[in-house]
Formats: C-alpha cells, structure tokens, sequence
C-alpha cells in the first residue's frame, strides 16, 4: 500500500451552522415554516382591512340613515290622565301644644293603553347609494286604531273624583321624530287633536330613549264616559332599518306590506306563520298579540313604563355579507400558504431542484394578495365573482412563476390543480354553515393523506 | 474557541430574531391572546441578558485575541442588527394598537 507523505491542503473552515442551514432538510422545513410564520404578518394586515372597510361601510350607512331617518319604533297613543293624590303632614305647634294636621294635594298622572290597537302599515322601501354602499331606506305610514274603555282607576286606589277629566292628553312616543313627514291628527270619539312635541331633558337608568309627542287636552267627555272610546291617527315616517311596534293594546295586531323581499322579522312576538307571504316583490305579515302575552298591565302611574323589549316588526337591512365571508376566507389564509408553501417544499424534496427562500417568500405574498383583491372586488361585484377573478389570478401567477423556478411542465401544473382544489375547498367551507366542520375535517384528512402518500419515499435522514 | 464563540453568536443572533419574529406574527395575527404578550416579554426578558453576555464575550474576544477578529466582528454587528428591527416591531405593535377596529 502506498503511503504519501505529502502534507494534505488543509480544509477551509467551514461554518458548522451555516452549513447546516444550507444542506439539511429540516432545517429547510425550519425555514419553510418560519416563512409561513412571517407571511401572518401580512395577512393580520388583510384582516385590518377588511375590519376597516366593514367599519367604514357601516360609517357610510349610519350616516345615510341619519340624513334619511332612523329607525321606527311607535309607542302609542296612550291617555295621560292627571289626579289629585293627599298626603296628611302632622307639624308639632309648641304655643298651642297640639298638633297639626295638614293635608297637601299632589298632581300625579296615570297613563292608560287603549283596550285594542290596530296598526295598519305599508312600507314603500328602496336602496340608497353612496360610494360603493348602500343602505335600505322607506317611507311608511302607519295608521293605528282601536278604541279605550271607560277610565276606572279604583284598582289603583284613584276616586273619580280626584280624576282631573279636563285636564287629559293622549301621548305617543317615537324613535323618530326627525322622519315625520306629515301633520298628526288624532281622531278620538267625534274630535280631532294635534299634537306638540314634549321635551324632556332629563333622562334616567329606566329612560327608553323615545321622544314624546303630547296631544292638547281632550274633552272630557270624551273619555269620561260610559262608553267605550274609539280612535284613529295616521303617521307617515321616512325611516331606515326597522319598523316596530310596542303591544300596549289589550289586543295588539299589526298588519304590515312592503315592497321589500327580504324581511328579518325582529323583536319580541314573530309574525302568524300561515298568513306570512314572502315574495321577489315584496311581503305581508300579520301579528297578534295578547295581553296574556306580555307582562305589563294597561294601567301605570307617574310614569311611562319602559318597554322597549317588548316591541316587535320587521328590519329593512341590505343583506350585505361580502365583508364577513371575506374575513372567513382570510382566516384561511394560514392554512393555503402552509398547505401551499408543503407542496412547493415536497416537490423540492422529491425533484432536489432548489427553491430559493426569496422564491418561497414570493409564492406567499402572491397567496395573500388573493384577500387584497378578494376585497377591492367583492365591493363592486357579487362574492363569488370576485372570489373567481382573484382565485384564478392566484393560481395562474404561481403556476407561471413556478414554472420559471421548477423548469418543466409537469410541477406547475400539479401546484395548479392544487390550488384550485384547495381554493374551491375553502369557497365551499365558507359558505357551509351546518357542514363545515365536517367537510373541512374530511378535507383536511385527505390532504394529510395525499401528503403522507407523498412523502412516504423522502430520505428524511439527510437532516 | 472564537470560532465556537462565533457560532454561538450567529446562532443566537438568528434565533433571537427568528422567535421574536414569530412571536411578532402570532401577536399580531391573534391579537386576543394574552399568553402570547406574556411568553413574548418572557423571552425578551432571558433573550437581552444572553445576548449581552455573547456580545460582551465578542467584543473582549476581539480586544484579547489576534485570530479571526473579522468574523467575530461580522458576527457582533449581526447580533447588533436586531435591536432596529425590534424598535421596527414596536412600531409595528403601536400602530396596530392604533386601529379602533382591532380588539
């Protein structure tokens, strides 16, 4: 054997770390995942944007809704009806050594709802645009009627006597006064009454935020009676969002018709089921309500009960989700790059055709531009069409770009079916609701698989 | 010995900023969980006293030691890195504090 004496060259140093980082597998998973890491970054960024424009876009409809008219809510017509209350004050006279007894007279009100309450209501509702915003606007009148019964307030311990019959006024109380676009008349028995707002400055825990309209004060005779009292208003409101009703009536229906085919009936009491009609040009629904129904009774002394919760009626809100379901697909975006990011690192696995970090960073911000443009075009077209423009711009870019990086045909298109699939699986997740736990489990089983199936022939001691 | 030295600082240098960097993102990606802010000041907490200590080492390495003063250097100045992109990721957080639409 031939020995050499000849000294060998000695080896450059070579950083143990950095050579590491170069040559090993894991340490290139290590680097894949850690990009996968970074590229949360942008993608908390879509999410603020998507938050802010969802935020600007309510901005926009609240204040179309300001300008037009807020939402109504009726709480009436019901009878003020002021009485004489006694206290008795004992004062000690020391001159006299007697006590004295003196009787002070208080002016108290009661305020009675009427026996029945009809409500007829027809709503003529469109769409107000501003930008790329639109709000659901209407104008509605509403015509109430129904009749009170003779005013006996000796349940509540209140002589006729002490009634002050002259001094009566009928109040309604509305969310909206701002949107009232015609003259009040109340037609009670034979009269009719006007009515003036009553400002109230002073608001407490149990306020219910309504504004007060007060009719003058009504004859006496006209509810001071024996018999029964009948009544009639109508009110035209330009309103948005909703329409409701508090069932102050012992028998409360509302009978409503809209040109708006997509309802949300909203509150306490929902619509009878069999005479509810809802079609593309608009809907009816009827309610009805007891007095068994609700927990408040017809009669209240000193002060208007605050019964906000029991209202109910209909909301007129422009079903916009495209914000909300562009938020779901965002919340994704961890899964398509990591998914996205395994098949590049496979394929570089598998082929031994090297992918730069800068390519992979490359590959991810493509992937997250699909929520940019998912945004900007899901405000002027429809959810879907956006989800496809972005989607197929996406995966036509990547597979073009990897095409360049893996040079041959064969890769690029298995990263193009991949991510079409992988997108249309996140499409059909974010519209499932019932279903997307059980589809995106089963889909999630199959990509492991895929992978598993995959990755069974990688050498993973080279690392 | 400088050259162990050495790769502990690169070493250190890297991991600081790769986990700073993560717990960063996921600070900023789950901005509701609270136990991320507090392992994150964990971490800062052991992570600027180790890298003082290595930098020290470094820098007495240089001053005592004529062998591969340049690349004990380079290795330093990496590790000095780190303190501009943490100012950078604390800017990053305020911002996003900024934002009435976040939690």
């Amino acid at each position: 054997m031939e020995q050499s004496n000849t000294p060998q060259p000695q080896k450059p140093q070579v950083n143990k770390f950095a050579h590491w980082l170069k040559t090993s597998i894991t340490a290139r998973m290590l680097m894949v995942g850690f990009l996968v890491i970074i590229l949360l970054i942008p993608l908390s960024y879509i999410n603020v944007l998507i938050n802010e424009r969802a935020y600007r876009q309510q901005d926009v409809v609240n204040e179309i809704n300001e300008k037009w008219g807020n939402e109504v809510l009726v709480y009436g017509p019901m009878i003020k009806l002021p009485y004489k209350s006694y206290t008795e004050i004992k004062t000690y006279d020391e001159k006299t050594e007697t006590y004295l007894k003196e009787i002070k007279t208080h002016i108290n009100h009661a305020y009675i709802f009427p026996e029945s309450l009809n409500t007829d209501v027809s709503v003529d509702s469109k769409t107000l645009k501003r930008g790329n915003f639109e709000s659901a606007v209407y104008t509605t009148t509403m015509d109430f009627s129904g009749h009170f019964i003779p005013t006996d307030l000796s349940a509540k311990d209140i002589k006729t006597e002490d009634i002050i019959w002259d001094k009566a006024t009928v109040i309604v109380k509305t969310s909206n006064l701002k949107g009232i676009k015609s003259e009040m008349l109340l037609h009670l028995a034979d009269d009719s009454y006007s009515f003036q707002t009553n400002y109230t400055a002073t608001r407490d825990a149990n306020d219910d935020y309504l504004d007060i309209l007060e009719s003058e004060f009504i004859k006496a005779e006209n509810i001071d009676g024996d018999a029964e009292t009948p009544f009639n208003m109508q009110i035209t409101f330009n309103g948005s969002q909703q329409i409701k009703i508090i069932p102050i009536g012992k028998t409360t229906t509302m009978a409503m018709t809209a040109n708006w085919p997509d309802p949300s009936f909203d509150g306490n009491y929902l619509p009878d089921d069999e005479t509810k009609e809802i079609t593309e040009s608009g809907f009816k629904a009827n309610w009805k309500v007891l007095h068994i129904n609700r927990a408040f009774s017809q009669q209240h002394l000193n002060q208007i009960p605050n019964l906000r919760n029991f209202a109910f009626g209909t909301k007129f809100v422009v079903m916009v989700d495209e914000y909300q379901q562009s938020e779901r697909s965002a919340k994704y975006g961890f899964l398509v790059i990591g998914l996205t990011f395994l098949i590049f690192f496979l394929i570089q696995t598998i082929s031994k055709i090297d992918i730069h970090p800068f390519q992979y960073l490359m590959i991810g911000l493509a992937l997250t531009m699909f929520y940019t443009l998912l945004v900007s075009i899901s405000e002027h077209s429809n959810f879907l069409k956006a989800y496809l423009i972005a989607g197929t711009s996406v995966v036509l870019l990547i597979t073009i770009y990897s095409k360049s990086i893996l040079r041959n045909v064969k890769f690029p298109m298995l990263i193009c079916i991949s991510l079409t699939a992988l997108y249309a699986f996140i499409y059909v997740i974010i519209q499932l609701e019932n279903y997307a736990l059980l589809v995106g489990s089963i889909g999630l089983f199959l990509i492991l698989a895929s992978v598993m199936f995959v990755s069974r022939r990688i050498d993973w001691s080279n690392g | 010995m400088t050259e162990t030295l050495q790769n502990i600082g690169q070493a250190l240098a890297v991991l600081s900023f790769v986990i700073g960097t993560t717990f960063l993102a996921l600070h900023l990606y789950f901005p509701g969980v609270s136990e991320i802010v507090m392992y994150a000041m964990g971490f800062i907490a052991i992570i600027i006293p180790i890298n003082i200590i290595i930098f020290l080492a470094i820098l007495i390495s240089i001053a005592t030691k004529r062998e591969n003063r340049l690349a004990l250097a380079k290795t330093g100045a990496l590790m000095l890195l780190n303190i501009p992109i943490a100012f950078f990721y604390v800017y990053v957080i305020l911002s996003f504090m900024r934002e009435p639409w976040l939690l």
